[in-house]
């Protein structure tokens, strides 16, 4: 918990790190998120204001409090809830020291208006609405119309549930409404190539002009092989059914030493918060085993920006589709820490990684030669689209 | 007959000029003494017109000159993307399931293969296991093979008794060599980073996944980029304590683990020429420990023996042109070489052998497609024969094919007065020699014979410390994350068993 250096903005924390509860109790009480809501809301006296006066402040005052905190980080579960509760009590004329009847529940008051509810906000979905937000406005600025977020169509897909179509949810309300919004560190994916229907090869269209990749970074040393990718013993998991695809991502990362001590996949769980992979050099050396960028892909990668490839790993991360091999310019595992909040973006001109955490910016490689066949969206794709096979 | 085509063509003359010239270099560990090119994409090269006779072009090196015949073109540079044409696909039972899932859904339910016969499918990673799902694998493939009417398919039904599946062979990369599909001049892919092995036969032989094997299934074709080439001339009488093995130890120590990234590695002079197929095999198996695309050796009258009784294919080798661009050229007196080992946790952490011989150790395993072969069950029956003494660690024997087995179990060891290498085995006490798969080379599912496992440590629970004749030595590459792998050759690791330490074969050989 460190908040030295000049880059430090007052009220946000900056953490190298994974960020637990733990770390946001004292900072919390440095920040004075809660109390500063709770004195805001007991100033106003609840008891001598109707509940429509109440209902207006949260909306406008309480609700906004935290959004500044909101677009530099995530705002732990707990905290989120505790500022909920904060909210709710004061709607209901409590003023801490006695509790007042709730006599709706909580999931009718934040639905919209139309729908019956107050539409006042659940601190999470305003936490997660702000990140798209922010991932909004940088696509808008790159002048990508929303269509360029295309995801793959859904039909052969099996994991089309997860994937949150960004372009038909752009409107307010839906922003903040839990439905349309999954993990909270889901970022955007890159349309699965492997999974792309054979009639339809141009409904899913590839990164364009500006693709962005947002999440959380996890960083590895260099020659990280595929045994340490997918251990030898899952590769009885065939990749190609759906099933055993998912369950391939639970391994993900597992064969890793002891001496990392965040676990990529938590025990139990089959998809990873951290959607993108830092590496050093000779990233996936070894063997050719495909199941080593299909785990990562399958566990929620979206990219993997790595000092080096080995060659084989890249040949099958393009072929597949399942994670965009990125390249850096220098040694980026030495600069980001896992945890940190990066995004990618991928322009016509410019590439580049931007480290929300650190504050930093790193000029990425151009993807080069595979850049046609990650363009029409893998292998098949490329050699329908060249003529090669027959579409 | 194959000698038909076994007529040694001028280009082949020309290349062993070249081969056999100037002045060996001192040092076998000196990077860079002899620098022969230069820029790999030099883009003067396409500005040429050929003369009127057609005969003013660029030489090409080996692998170029195979891609450009299997692409059809008569010229190419490295960096170039082609569409090749492949001769032999392989896959095998953990990645075989995955490439027949995306051939079927690419190509439709009922798409036929390419061509029937230019598919290989052999069984060897998962195979004596009671894991459901390594079983269930290789019934996919049988289903496959029937439906396909896939000419190559080395099936095994019968688990208990290997000896019982006459299809059966072994590890893939052995098994196509032993079988005749690997041929001079060919292009070759498989679903295993080993299939560079075939590259001793002078083809051009790689590993690719899942997807473009899919592809390879249904086009027979394959997008390629053309590697520039890294030509390593070894030269110098191989001593009698050396084996393939050190060799390739040698020259992964030398340009690390991304060395040859994207290269093709060209391995020639007159150490090479006296090396046997096996033991070129043992040198183009580890190309890909270097990061290299592709292994290659000029065929020759070795080459061409030893197809002789294996396939009746015609072929055409393809050789060097004199002129031929390599980006590096890197020169060894292997008379020099001392026997080396890869210390834990990586194929380039290169050492001395004798320089460890303080490191005790638990187990040697002997086996696998880069030390499972015939010769090097005979080099490790060597030194048990000259020791006379029994090994003071569990020795773990895995043969690579049935056919390796049987040698293991009827050849006589040279100086042995007509014992088989099975019979100093078992004076030695080592372990039987186990049923013929890829073993513990690569860890695989829980009751793998030899795997590394807590459960199966008599002793420490981690850091067990294994001398193996395999390929890799990343963490948990042969079961538990903390076991400590070095890579060494069989003489090196029948030496280590008989003293329970890693220890230098000249103790024993001389």
């Amino acid at each position: 918990m460190s908040y030295s250096g000049p880059w430090e903005i007052p009220w946000v924390p900056i953490h190298h790190g994974c960020v637990t509860p733990s770390l946001y109790r004292p900072l919390i009480d440095k920040v004075l998120l809660i109390d500063k809501v709770q004195s805001r809301l007991s100033s106003w006296k609840a008891k001598l204001v109707n509940m429509a006066v109440r209902t207006t402040l949260i909306q406008a005052v309480t609700s906004a409090m935290p959004t500044h905190i909101m677009h530099a980080t995530w705002l732990p579960m707990g905290v989120c809830k505790c500022l909920d509760k904060l909210n709710r009590s004061f709607l209901w004329g409590g003023d801490g020291s006695s509790q007042k009847l709730h006599t709706l529940e909580w999931a009718k008051i934040t639905k919209e208006k139309k729908k019956g509810g107050l539409w006042l906000k659940e601190t999470r979905n305003m936490d997660v609405a702000s990140s798209r937000i922010s991932l909004l406005l940088s696509q808008m600025a790159a002048a990508a119309t929303p269509s360029t977020f295309n995801l793959s169509s859904p039909v052969q897909n099996p994991s089309s549930s997860s994937l949150a179509p960004l372009s038909s949810s752009l409107t307010l309300p839906s922003l903040f409404t839990a439905n349309s919004l999954n993990h909270p560190f889901k970022s955007l994916k890159l349309n699965r190539a492997r999974f792309v229907s054979a009639a339809t090869p141009s409904a899913t269209s590839a990164p364009t002009a500006a693709t962005t990749f947002h999440g959380l970074c996890y960083v590895v040393g260099d020659n990280i092989d595929t045994d340490q990718i997918i251990p030898a013993e899952y590769l009885t998991l065939v990749p190609s059914n759906p099933d055993e695809y998912e369950k391939l991502g639970s391994y993900a990362l597992v064969g890793l030493p002891s001496s990392y001590q965040t676990r990529f996949v938590e025990p139990g769980a089959t998809k990873t918060k951290f959607s993108i992979v830092i590496g050093g050099d000779n990233f996936g050396c070894g063997s050719s085993r495909e199941h080593a960028p299909v785990a990562l892909g399958a566990a929620g990668v979206v990219a993997v920006v790595a000092e080096s490839y080995a060659r084989i790993f890249f040949r099958n991360s393009v072929a597949t589709g399942e994670v965009y091999p990125l390249e850096s310019e220098g040694r980026l595992c030495e600069e980001c820490s896992t945890g940190d909040v990066v995004t990618i973006e991928l322009g016509e001109s410019e590439t580049k990684l931007i480290n929300h955490t650190t504050g930093k910016e790193y000029k990425l490689k151009p993807i080069g030669d595979a850049g046609p066949v990650i363009e029409a969206g893998g292998i098949f794709a490329y050699a329908r689209k060249t003529g090669m096979i027959p579409a | 007959m194959a000698s038909s085509a076994i007529i040694p063509t001028s280009s082949f003359l020309v290349d062993k000029k070249d081969v056999g010239f100037s002045a060996f270099c001192s040092q076998p560990s000196k990077r860079r003494v002899s620098k022969k090119i230069v820029s790999v994409m030099a883009p003067q090269q396409s500005e040429r017109k050929p003369s009127t006779t057609g005969a003013v072009k660029t030489g090409m090196t080996m692998t170029e000159k195979i891609f450009a015949r299997a692409s059809e073109k008569t010229q190419l540079v490295p960096g170039d993307n082609v569409w090749v044409n492949v001769d032999i696909l392989m896959t095998h039972d953990v990645c075989g399931p995955g490439s027949i899932g995306i051939f079927k859904k690419e190509f439709g339910q009922n798409a036929k293969v390419w061509d029937r016969e230019k598919v290989v499918i052999i069984p060897d990673h998962y195979i004596f296991t009671t894991d459901e799902r390594a079983n269930r694998n290789v019934d996919i493939l049988r289903d496959f093979c029937n439906e396909q009417n896939i000419k190559y398919f080395y099936d095994i039904k019968d688990l208990g008794n290997f000896k019982a599946n006459p299809d059966y062979k072994g590890v893939c990369h052995v098994a196509l060599a032993q079988e005749g599909h690997c041929r001079p001049g060919e292009v070759l892919l498989g679903t295993d980073s080993h299939t560079c092995t075939a590259g001793a036969f002078g083809q051009f032989a790689t590993g690719i996944g899942n997807t473009d094997a899919g592809f390879v299934l249904g086009t027979g074709k394959l997008l390629l980029k053309v590697p520039p080439t890294l030509r390593f001339v070894m030269d110098g009488e191989m001593p009698d304590y050396l084996l393939a093995k050190d060799l390739i130890l040698q020259i992964i120590g030398e340009i690390s683990v991304a060395g040859a990234t994207y290269k093709a590695m060209e391995f020639v002079g007159s150490t090479v020429e006296s090396l046997t197929m096996e033991e070129r095999m043992t040198l183009c198996n580890m190309v890909v420990e270097a990061g290299g695309k592709n292994g290659i050796v000029p065929a020759d009258s070795t080459t061409y023996k030893y197809l002789e009784d294996k396939t009746s294919l015609p072929y055409e080798p393809v050789y060097s042109d004199g002129q031929a661009r390599y980006l590096q050229e890197y020169r060894f007196d292997i008379s020099k070489l001392e026997p080396l080992v890869a210390k834990p946790h990586s194929p380039d952490n290169r050492a001395l052998a004798r320089e460890c011989k303080d490191v005790k150790i638990d187990r040697v395993y002997i086996g696998s497609c880069t030390g499972g072969k015939t010769e090097d069950f005979m080099a490790a029956a060597k030194v048990f024969l000259a020791s006379g003494k029994k090994v003071k660690v569990p020795t773990f024997l895995v043969p690579a094919t049935q056919k390796v087995w049987m040698d293991v179990y009827s050849l006589p060891v040279p100086g042995s007065g007509g014992k088989t290498c099975s019979q100093i085995f078992e004076e030695a006490g080592c372990d039987t020699p186990a049923s013929p798969s890829c073993g513990a080379c690569l860890g695989g599912p829980r009751d793998t014979y030899a795997r590394m496992n807590e459960a199966q440590a008599s002793y420490a629970v981690s850091d067990i410390v294994c001398v193996s004749t395999t390929n890799r030595n990343f963490p948990g590459r042969m079961g538990h994350k903390e076991g400590q792998i070095y890579l060494a050759s069989p003489y090196t690791a029948a030496a280590s068993a008989l003293t329970g330490f890693v220890t230098d074969p000249r103790e024993f050989l001389q």
